[in-house]
């Protein structure tokens, strides 16, 4: 997967960092082409490889009859490898954008797919009026921008919906989060849009800067280092 | 460093590079010394050299990897010659990687999230993937899987083995609950605790309280093992875990033996004298349930308990 620069969504990625009394949120939109690089095609292979093994030890355990090509995942039929392209484009996004992660052995169930744009839209545009940022969606022009970048027309939605082990938002302690792929299979591209609230308390994140960020929210609480979000008020 | 004999293989990997005869005889004299090291005094002393060419020496040695410091308990430093594994490590690398082998080595068996990495080193996110990959390249690191956090990259050197906390021990084959292995296992174990908790024969009989005959965990362990029914070793704690698990499913109870003369001495409270033994818990369904028990439920007629006339008997006996 490369990461495309695309400038016009440097202004929205920006807004998409903000405190609110309740949270600090962090937001951001990230587009990829589907160009296979090095480590990908290892990726690849370790996928197509898991499927076969799936395969070869389903069918010893169960009589001709049963049709296994019948094994739908929220992306189709497993059986085509369409279908499990789509599957390797997810995860090596979710790769991507996760650099300490590795989601290589995420199951295709654990990934829903949305079964309208609209609806995902507007659950959005929901979230971020709900958190008095709703301005990036009207004034920033959220969506005509995204539009020009993936055509949201032609794309298919999914989500990720992990285990809370195998979750990096879980692990920073995030009280919300969501995140859509919009997967533009002609255009070989995905967005990813990823949102998530963390607790006004929760230990500065790497992407924080010590100094209080958005000017449009009260200064409530400062950002702690994690040493104290973790002792607190122990005596050592 | 357990050898005493110098690192013969050490020196002439030294012999190769650029050294001076006199840096190489510093080596020498600091390598042939591997129980209490050389400190900088006895270089001086030994080698007849000046106290500033032996500290300009062993600097050079020490930024080669070729000798590390250390501070005795009296304070004063020592230095020791580095083995030729860690030689071959910390050459060919620029200081970022070294930094990042550096703290995947202090990680040992419990390897280290890229994430603590990067916290740990400051370094950018593509200087660190970059360094993970020439080493993971070279072979010195490999990467691992946590089965408390399966989706983070983790990383350790090559040749060690991931702890029990990373790998979950036998009863996890490729970061999945062998639920069998652990249900077979289990029930092994409790069949042999049975065996030695109640005499044969009879199903209602039991042995006295103080009963040598329950076995205590190292007696469990040494019967799995020998029975071989599990391919893989198992530690005594992993059998204290099955204990654990029979226990709180209420199979089998936790005793503490005592000894003869204490039975018999109540003031004798040496719980040393002990040793905690294991005893199934008999299954006493099959003798009926609570209805059976009460006499209106054994004897048939009008089933009530007012009109019952071994009810009020039972009563009153109680």
């Amino acid at each position: 997967m490369k990461f495309l620069e695309v400038a016009t969504l440097d202004h929205i990625n920006s807004a998409l960092v903000f405190d609110t009394p309740e949270c600090k949120v962090f937001g951001r939109i990230e587009p990829y082409s589907c160009k296979v690089a090095g480590a990908d095609k290892k990726l690849y292979k370790y996928l197509e490889s898991r499927y076969n093994e799936e395969i070869s030890n389903f069918s010893s355990s169960i009589s001709p009859e049963n049709s296994l090509n019948d094994i739908i995942s929220p992306f189709g039929p497993m059986n085509q490898p369409s279908t499990r392209r789509t599957l390797f484009n997810l995860i090596a996004t979710l790769n991507a954008s996760y650099p300490d992660y590795d989601f290589s052995d995420v199951r295709p169930e654990q990934f829903i797919k949305q079964p309208s744009i609209s609806n995902v839209c507007n659950y959005i545009n929901n979230t971020l009026f709900n958190l008095q940022h709703g301005w990036i969606v009207t004034d920033l022009n959220l969506w005509k921008i995204v539009d020009d970048i993936i055509d949201l027309e032609e794309c298919d939605v999914y989500s990720f919906d992990p285990d809370m082990d195998s979750d990096p938002n879980t692990e920073e302690g995030a009280i919300w989060s969501f995140n859509f792929f919009f997967y533009n299979k002609k255009m070989k591209r995905i967005l990813f849009f990823t949102v998530r609230g963390l607790s006004v308390n929760a230990p500065l994140q790497e992407d924080e800067s010590l100094s209080d960020s958005s000017s449009d929210s009260e200064i409530i609480g400062r950002a702690m280092p994690y040493e104290e979000y973790v002792m607190g008020d122990i005596e050592m | 460093m357990s050898s005493q004999r110098p690192n013969k293989t050490s020196q002439k990997l030294v012999e190769k590079s650029n050294f001076t005869p006199m840096e190489l005889k510093v080596y020498q004299f600091i390598n042939n010394n591997q129980i209490s090291g050389e400190s900088a005094e006895t270089v001086v002393g030994s080698l007849n050299i000046k106290m500033k060419d032996a500290v300009e020496i062993i600097n050079k040695l020490s930024r080669s990897g070729l000798i590390e410091m250390r501070v005795q308990p009296d304070n004063t430093i020592t230095y020791y010659a580095t083995n030729v594994r860690d030689i071959q490590d910390e050459t060919d690398f620029d200081n970022d990687e070294k930094l990042v082998l550096y703290h995947i080595k202090t990680a040992g068996n419990e390897g280290i999230w890229t994430k603590h990495i990067k916290t740990n080193t400051g370094l950018h996110q593509s200087v660190i993937t970059r360094s993970l990959k020439n080493l993971e390249s070279k072979g010195i690191i490999k990467a691992i899987k946590s089965i408390k956090h399966p989706t983070r990259k983790i990383y350790m050197l090559s040749h060690l083995t991931p702890s029990e906390d990373i790998s979950g021990g036998p009863w996890f084959s490729d970061q999945k609950l062998d639920v069998d292995f652990v249900e077979s296992l289990t029930e092994a174990v409790y069949r042999f605790i049975l065996s030695r908790s109640f005499p044969k024969g009879n199903p209602d009989a039991v042995y006295c309280t103080f009963h040598p005959s329950y076995p205590t965990a190292t007696q469990i362990h040494r019967f799995i093992t020998e029975s071989k029914i599990s391919d893989v070793e198992l530690e005594l704690a992993n059998i204290n875990s099955l204990l654990d698990l029979l226990i709180f499913d209420g199979k089998v109870e936790r005793k503490i033996t005592v000894s003869d003369a204490a039975l018999y001495d109540l003031m004798e409270e040496d719980e040393s004298s002990g040793e905690i033994v294991y005893k199934a818990i008999r299954d006493h369904k099959s003798r009926g349930n609570a209805l059976t028990d009460v006499p209106c439920g054994k004897y048939g007629g009008v089933v009530s308990p007012s009109s019952c006339v071994y009810f009020r008997k039972w009563l009153l006996d109680y």
